[in-house]
C-alpha cells in the first residue's frame, strides 16, 4: 500500500468521523426526549495452527443508537465501530488493523409508514480501504409503498481511487389480504460502465393460517438469464405438522468485467421436501429430502433426519445429514445440549463428527468436541468463555481453540 | 352384502376426500406465543420491542439469538401490515440460497455486526471459535469435507462470506497435491501424450495446437468433457484459482491455441452489450 494512498485514507476516515461529530452535535439539541444505547463488545481467539503452531485474534465493537423526536419527525441515528487484528496477519510498519465505522442516521414521520435513511460506512481491512454512501428511502404505506436505494462504493486502496455506484428501486403492492407482489429493478455500475443489470419478482401469499406460498424470480438483464427462481409453499397441516415443498433453480453470475461473464454457465435445479412434527412447544422433529440436478446430467440427493428439544431453559439438539453428490457420499452427524447450572450460569457441551467418502478415493473423517459457558451477572453484562478441540484423519495432532467473550450494555 | 359393503367404502373413500380436501381449512400453523416466551425466561417486553423502535413488531435479529432462521419462517406472527419491507423478512432464506449475491454489496462485517461481531448469541452451539458467524454448514473441520459440499451450485453459498482468495489461498498451499485436486485437474491435459508415445501436450506452444486440432477438434473428449462440465457447474470455482481466467484462455482464445469458443448459446443476442459495457474482456481473446 503506497503511502498516498494510505493519507487518502485517513483523510477519509477523518472527514466520516467530522461528519459524524457535526451531525450528532446538530441534531442533538432540537432532539427532545433523546433515548440512548451503547454496547461494547470485546472478543478474543486464541487456536492452533496445522503442525504445532498458534494464533490470535482479538476484536473489539463499539454500537450507538440514540433516538428522538424532532417538529413532529422521528429520528434514529446508529454508529458502529469495529476493530480487529489476527496476529499472524501483523507486520510491522504496516496499518493493517481492520477497521469498520458507520453511521446511519434515519428519519420517518410517524403514522405515515415512510423512511428516509443517510449513511456512511469507512472499511479497512487487509483485502482493501472502502468508503461506502448510501441513501435509500421508502415512500407510502399499505397495500403500495415504492423504495429506492443508491449506494457510492469508493475503493480507496490505490492512488487513482474507484467509484462503483449501485442503483435500486422497486414497489410493493398488497394485492389482497394476505397476497403481496414486489417488483425490483437493481443495477451497478463501475466508471459509467453496467457491470449487472436486474430485475426481480417477489410475491408471497399467505392463505389464513394454512398456507404460505412464495415465488421469486430474478432476470439477469445482462446474459439475459434467469439468474434465480425460487417456487415453495408451506402448508401447515395441524399445529403439529408443517410441511414444505421448494422448487429453485440457480445460473451463477458474474460482473461484466470478468471474463466468465462471457463463458456458458449451466443451471443447477434443487427441489426439498421437508416435514416437520412439533408435538409440544418444547419438541420438534426435522425430516427433509432434496434433490439436486444439473442441466447437464448428474445430480445429487441430501437427507436430513434432526430434533430439538428445549424443557424449561434448557436445550437439546441432534442432526443426522447425508449427501449423495455427484462426486461421493459425505455424512454428518451432530449434537450438543446446554443447561442453567445457576440463574446467572448457563453451561453447554456438544461435538460433531463428519466421513467423506470422495468417488475414486479413500475416505476422510473428523470430529470436533467443545465445552461453553455463559455468565451474566446483571443484565447488561456478559462473558463467555467457549473451548474446542477437534481433529481429522490428515492432521495427526488435534488442535485446541478458545474463545472468550465480554458484553457491556451502557 | 356386497352392495352394502361397496356404499360404505364408497362413503369411506369420499368423507376421507373430504377430510383431505378441507384440512387446511381446519389446521393451523405454529403461532408466536408471548405466554412461551414469558416461561422461557423472556419477562422484559423491552428485550424484544426496543423502546421508540419504528416498528413494533421486533426485527429478526432479536429473534436470532435465541431461534433458528427456519424458526421464523414457520412461525405465524399474526398480521403484518406494518412490517411491509420484504426483505426484513425475508433475507435471512435469500442469502441461505445459493448465488445469493449479499456480497456484491455488503462485506461479511455487514453480516457479522448484527449476526454475531455486535451481538454474543447466548447459544452456545453457535460454531464462532475461530471466525465470526461461521454457519452451521462448517462442521468439524470444514476444509475436509468441504470438497462434496462445494460442488455445483452449493459453491456460490460460500461466495455469499468469503472472496475467492480463500480458497486460493489455501489451495495454493497444496498445490501439486493431487487429493486436493478436481477430477479434471487430475490429469491435466499438458500430462496427456500426443499419440501412443509422443510428447507430451505440455512440449508444444500454443501456436502449434491447430496443426493437430484443426477447428478445435479433439480426439478424446475425456479431459474436455469432465472440464467442461465441472466449469458449466460451477464457474466460480474456477475463477476461485483463476482470477483472471488466463489458463482458460490457452484454449478458448480467438487467437491462439484450440480457439474454441467458450460463449453460451444466446451469445449472439447478448454480445453488443458485453461489446459495449467491457470491450477490455472482449480484447483479451478477440
Amino acid at each position: 500500500m503506497g503511502l498516498l494512498s494510505l493519507n487518502t485514507q485517513r483523510h477519509a476516515a477523518l472527514k466520516t468521523l467530522i461528519f459524524m461529530v457535526m451531525l450528532v452535535g446538530v441534531m442533538k439539541p432540537p432532539i427532545s426526549r433523546a433515548e440512548t444505547l451503547s454496547r461494547l463488545v470485546t472478543v478474543y481467539n486464541s487456536w492452533e495452527e496445522e503442525e504445532g503452531a498458534s494464533n490470535s485474534s482479538a476484536a473489539q465493537y463499539l454500537d450507538l443508537w440514540t433516538s428522538g423526536n424532532m417538529n413532529g419527525f422521528k429520528l434514529d441515528l446508529e454508529g458502529s465501530g469495529r476493530i480487529a487484528a489476527i496476529e499472524e496477519e501483523i507486520e510491522a510498519g504496516d496499518d493493517d488493523v481492520h477497521r469498520l465505522y458507520s453511521l446511519a442516521l434515519t428519519v420517518s414521520k410517524p403514522g405515515s409508514g415512510g423512511w428516509l435513511t443517510l449513511g456512511r460506512q469507512a472499511i479497512s481491512s487487509l483485502t482493501g480501504h472502502n468508503i461506502i454512501d448510501g441513501v435509500s428511502l421508502s415512500i407510502g404505506s399499505d397495500p403500495f409503498t415504492v423504495n429506492a436505494r443508491w449506494g457510492i462504493i469508493s475503493d480507496i486502496s490505490n492512488d487513482d481511487p474507484d467509484e462503483e455506484k449501485t442503483f435500486g428501486i422497486g414497489a410493493d403492492y398488497l394485492l389482497r389480504s394476505g397476497m403481496t407482489i414486489g417488483l425490483d429493478y437493481a443495477q451497478i455500475t463501475d466508471d459509467g460502465h453496467v457491470m449487472e443489470e436486474l430485475v426481480a419478482v417477489d410475491w408471497t401469499y399467505s392463505w389464513f393460517r394454512h398456507t404460505k406460498a412464495y415465488f421469486t424470480l430474478n432476470y439477469d438483464l445482462m446474459s439475459e438469464t434467469y439468474h434465480e427462481v425460487l417456487l415453495g409453499t408451506r402448508i401447515f397441516l395441524s399445529e403439529l405438522i408443517t410441511t414444505t415443498l421448494e422448487y429453485s433453480q440457480n445460473v451463477s453470475r458474474f460482473e461484466a468485467d470478468s471474463i466468465y461473464s462471457v463463458f456458458a454457465i449451466d443451471a443447477t435445479e434443487t427441489t426439498a421436501f421437508s416435514l416437520m412434527f412439533t408435538p409440544n412447544p418444547d419438541t420438534r422433529y426435522i425430516w427433509e429430502y432434496a434433490v439436486e440436478s444439473f442441466e447437464g446430467g448428474d445430480g445429487g440427493k441430501r437427507y436430513v433426519l434432526g430434533g430439538r428439544w428445549t424443557p424449561g431453559r434448557s436445550s437439546f439438539y441432534l442432526d443426522f445429514i447425508q449427501h449423495l453428490e455427484t462426486g461421493g457420499e459425505l455424512i454428518e452427524l451432530s449434537l450438543g445440549a446446554s443447561a442453567y447450572i445457576h440463574p446467572l450460569v448457563k453451561l453447554g457441551i456438544g461435538g460433531d463428527f463428519s466421513s467423506t467418502e470422495p468417488e475414486n478415493d479413500e475416505s476422510i473423517s473428523s470430529y470436533l468436541g467443545y465445552l461453553g459457558g455463559e455468565w451474566k451477572p446483571s443484565p447488561n453484562k456478559e462473558m463467555t468463555l467457549r473451548v474446542e478441540q477437534s481433529g481429522d484423519e490428515v492432521l495427526e495432532d488435534p488442535t485446541l481453540a478458545i474463545r472468550l467473550a465480554l458484553k457491556l450494555e451502557f | 352384502m356386497n352392495r352394502r359393503v361397496c356404499f360404505y367404502i364408497r362413503r369411506l373413500f369420499l368423507a376421507a376426500l373430504v377430510i383431505v380436501a378441507l384440512s387446511p381449512v381446519l389446521s393451523w400453523a405454529m403461532r408466536f406465543s408471548h405466554k412461551v416466551h414469558e416461561q422461557k425466561g423472556v419477562a422484559e417486553c423491552t428485550t424484544c420491542h426496543p423502546a421508540d423502535a419504528l416498528s413494533i413488531i421486533p426485527s429478526p435479529e432479536v429473534c436470532t439469538p435465541c431461534h433458528e432462521g427456519v424458526d421464523l419462517d414457520d412461525t405465524d406472527f399474526g398480521p403484518t401490515r406494518t412490517h411491509t419491507p420484504l426483505w426484513v423478512r425475508q433475507h435471512g432464506r435469500d442469502s441461505s440460497e445459493p448465488d445469493a449475491q449479499c456480497k456484491s454489496c455488503h462485506t461479511s462485517s455487514f453480516c457479522n455486526d448484527c449476526h454475531e461481531g455486535g451481538e454474543l448469541s447466548p447459544d452456545l452451539t453457535k460454531r464462532t471459535i475461530r471466525t465470526e458467524g461461521v454457519p452451521r454448514t462448517h462442521t468439524s473441520r470444514f476444509r475436509i469435507v468441504h470438497p462434496l459440499k462445494t460442488t455445483g451450485g452449493q459453491i456460490d453459498e460460500c461466495f455469499t462470506c468469503h472472496a475467492e482468495e480463500f480458497c486460493s489461498d489455501c489451495h495454493d498451499t497444496y498445490r501439486g497435491k493431487n487429493r486436493l485436486k478436481t477430477v479434471s485437474h487430475r490429469e491435466s491435459w499438458t500430462k496427456i501424450e500426443a499419440g501412443t508415445g509422443g510428447p507430451l501436450h505440455e512440449d508444444f506452444s500454443l501456436g502449434q495446437c491447430q496443426d493437430c486440432h484443426p477447428d478445435g477438434a479433439l480426439s478424446s473428449r475425456d479431459w474436455s468433457a469432465a472440464h467442461s462440465r465441472e466449469a458449466k457447474r460451477s464457474l466460480k470455482s474456477c475463477q476461485s484459482c483463476h482470477p483472471s481466467g488466463a489458463v482458460c484462455k490457452d484454449c478458448h482464445s480467438a487467437l491462439t491455441g484450440l480457439k474454441i469458443s467458450p460463449h453460451p448459446r444466446n451469445w449472439r443476442s447478448i454480445q453488443a452489450k458485453f461489446r459495449k459495457e467491457a470491450p477490455e474482456v472482449c480484447a483479451e481473446c478477440h
